[in-house]
């Protein structure tokens, strides 16, 4: 015969679906958090990309007379992308993770290896800039979307 | 549909030889076809000839449609096109490399190398 349920064992299957629920919420809140800080960090991303390409792009040219300047400004992207593509998800982390992985292919020891490959460099610089303009613009497009949601 | 792969290549070899002063844009009037009929506003429109085509890329405004607030509000996005004697063959504004190129066109119909030279002569 089935034992009736008394208080103390409906009390144990309340404190036990409480708790999944708190763990549930901990997860959401969790979440939210992170989404919140990403969001509100893009426009400041987006900036500080765009002032790092423009500086790129003038290096671009008069190359390879400013190649040093390019070199500065890959740098900079280079510190840039490292502080915010943890911080990003889906294909906007994608796209950066890829201009960040052309930009450590700039500081190869191929190039300082073989220095009379300078029209290589160039074009190695010029993949960078071109394929962080296009990731600039999904971050700008997502962050339009965000202001819209607000 | 022309591919995308294709289209992105073409946009970054412009982007590329615009900066480095192999071709040059210049301001001008959109064709008078592509104003007739659309409430869009075209106030900057730069062309050039790439290999012998005659190519354009232009910010395009128009009035976009708010449906949760139900109210108009005022937008824009970036438009690149072909041409055949003055008339447009064929648009698009697919691609994310079309804001970068439309600032290159821009910089490079304003001569802002060119006035800023002059001026620190």
């Amino acid at each position: 015969m089935a034992e009736p349920i008394t208080l103390a064992i409906g009390g144990d299957i309340a404190s036990i679906a409480s708790l999944i629920i708190t763990v549930i919420v901990f997860f959401q809140v969790r979440t939210i958090k992170a989404s919140l800080l990403l969001n509100s960090r893009i426009p400041e991303t987006v900036r500080d990309l765009e002032s790092a390409s423009e500086e790129l792009r003038e290096a671009l040219k008069d190359w390879p007379n400013t190649e040093l300047q390019a070199k500065a400004a890959a740098q900079r992207i280079d510190g840039i992308l490292l502080n915010s593509v943890p911080k990003l998800a889906g294909a906007d982390r994608r796209k950066l993770k890829e201009v960040h992985t052309l930009v450590r292919r700039t500081k190869s020891i191929r190039y300082k290896l073989f220095p009379q490959n300078v029209s290589q460099r160039k074009d190695a610089m010029w993949d960078v800039y071109l394929t962080l303009v296009g990731g600039v613009e999904i971050l700008r497009q997502r962050n339009k979307d965000y202001k819209k949601r607000v | 549909m022309p591919s995308e792969k294709k289209l992105e290549q073409l946009i970054r070899l412009l982007i590329r030889e615009t900066t480095e002063g192999e071709i040059s844009w210049k301001a001008s009037d959109p064709p008078r076809s592509r104003m007739a009929g659309t409430d869009d506003i075209i106030e900057e429109y730069f062309e050039t000839k790439f290999k012998g085509q005659e190519v354009a890329v232009f910010e395009r405004r128009y009035k976009g449609f708010d449906i949760e607030n139900e109210s108009e509000y005022w937008t824009s996005g970036y438009c690149f096109a072909f041409l055949s004697n003055g008339a447009m063959t064929w648009e698009t504004e697919d691609s994310r490399l079309l804001f970068p190129l439309f600032n290159v066109a821009k910089e490079s119909a304003a001569d802002v190398d060119g006035i800023l030279d002059s001026l620190l002569k």
